[in-house]
């Protein structure tokens, strides 16, 4: 039996029109991609969005499931969701694909809840033409952007990556969108073969490398922070290019004048 | 010597044998939760756009196997054919024609590897043990999130990083720059 969800995302909705939702945050940001994790919740503010994380929130499931044990995954996957329904929240968002993927299910459709990533509430702001906030930004500097589609967004959460990656770069002026060659091929990190086969982790990782470099891009998104980790490690180790994979939320928080100052107030 | 109606019924006793093998393997498939395999027609769909497959073409199964494999229950074999070297990149699911969710029968004949020790690996078990244990895959400490101010000297060597490559040359923390 299948547990993808198959229905298309709602219209685009202003931050006030987003509601209140539950920020999943995953293992792999708060305990690893500590600066996507400031960068996410930073953007968050930023816009005005009314959310919440759980400091009870446990491990999604998903690497346990890859890792042969899908019982275990399945009582994480509904710890999670059972944790967001008795705060009376119906929304998650999650700046991870694979934890997205993962709560985005049957379960959780029944349960109420509405799982979607970080990039759909950045689409949202950019089709409102609320993502490029002139008064607050620095000079947006020339940038060429290229992005890699994670596969759990993509084909787990079936986001149009493509459209909300191109929306989103294009709603700031200075910055120019270029999409490599098969940006949706998979960069090796997944299904736990980086935690167990790192050569073969990395030898599917240069196909992907060849095709981010092969844009001439300064900077290549990465909406997940497991391929943000696996691209950015391999564009460090293995090229001389000086590129470097971000995610789409740290993209957008250093265009604010004040981030500097407000990660001073920690 | 068979009369006529002797031979129709050797023919139809026959022909329901040879029918009822599918039926027979949709039965066994399901019963092990592996109904969907059954659907798979073979047509290589899947197998033309793994990353997997591409690197390791003599070693791997790739999803093709996994769905044969899976629907037949050959263990040992799939463990052999790197069942658990597959990404779940989720490229077969979006090739197959007839939107068969190998990822799914991919985790689900992991698991049953697994219940009988084949397949896994050390990590993998480490995986396991961890979220079971303490509520996350790195650290071995409380299942509460890590609060983000224990985090400030993390955040900030990170967002140096990301200030070099977004060309915010006088980034400093603590200070407003930038002129709009």
């Amino acid at each position: 039996m299948t547990t993808r969800v198959t229905k298309p995302a709602i219209k685009s909705r202003t931050a006030k029109e987003w509601g209140r939702f539950v920020l999943y945050e995953g293992c792999t940001m708060p305990r690893r991609m500590v600066g996507s994790r400031y960068t996410t919740r930073f953007v968050l503010d930023k816009y005005n969005f009314d959310y919440l994380s759980l400091d009870d929130a446990k491990c999604c499931g998903a690497p346990v499931m890859r890792s042969g044990a899908e019982e275990e995954s399945i009582k994480c996957r509904l710890y999670n969701l059972d944790l967001v329904k008795k705060e009376g929240v119906d929304q998650i968002v999650t700046a991870c694909p694979g934890c997205g993927s993962q709560l985005k299910t049957e379960e959780a459709e029944k349960m109420g809840i509405h799982v979607y990533h970080l990039l759909e509430v950045l689409y949202d702001l950019a089709k409102n033409k609320e993502l490029f906030q002139q008064a607050h930004m620095r000079p947006i500097p020339k940038l060429k952007i290229t992005a890699h589609f994670p596969c759990h967004m993509h084909r787990g959460m079936l986001i149009d990556a493509h459209k909300m990656h191109e929306a989103i770069v294009t709603a700031f002026p200075n910055l120019e969108y270029i999409e490599m060659e098969d940006p949706d091929k998979c960069c090796g990190a997944g299904g736990g073969v980086r935690a167990s086969q790192k050569e073969l982790s990395y030898a599917i990782r240069r196909r992907k490398l060849e095709c981010a470099e092969a844009t001439g891009a300064d900077i290549v998104l990465a909406a997940c922070p497991f391929c943000e980790l696996q691209i950015d490690e391999g564009l460090r180790t293995e090229t001389k290019s000086g590129k470097r994979a971000i995610t789409p939320q740290s993209l957008i928080a250093m265009f604010f004048r004040d981030i500097g100052e407000e990660v001073g107030k920690l | 010597m068979l009369g006529i109606w002797d031979e129709w019924n050797l023919f139809s006793a026959v022909a329901m044998v040879l029918a009822s093998v599918p039926l027979l393997i949709m039965l066994y498939a399901s019963v092990r939760g592996h109904e969907g395999t059954v659907l798979c027609m073979q047509c290589q769909q899947c197998v033309a756009v793994c990353p997997v497959r591409a690197e390791q073409p003599g070693k791997y199964m790739g999803p093709l196997g996994i769905e044969v494999m899976s629907r037949s229950g050959t263990k040992k074999r799939a463990e052999e054919g790197g069942l658990f070297s597959c990404t779940s990149c989720m490229s077969c699911v979006e090739a197959c024609p007839r939107g068969l969710n190998v990822k799914h029968d991919m985790d689900r004949f992991r698991a049953s590897l697994a219940k009988e020790g084949l397949g896994q690996m050390e990590p993998h078990k480490h995986i396991v043990h961890m979220a079971s244990t303490y509520g996350n895959v790195f650290d071995k400490e409380p299942s509460k999130l890590p609060d983000i101010t224990t985090q400030k000297n993390g955040i900030i060597k990170f967002l140096t990083g990301y200030a070099k490559i977004t060309k915010y040359d006088d980034f400093k923390v603590g200070e407003d720059k930038g002129d709009n």
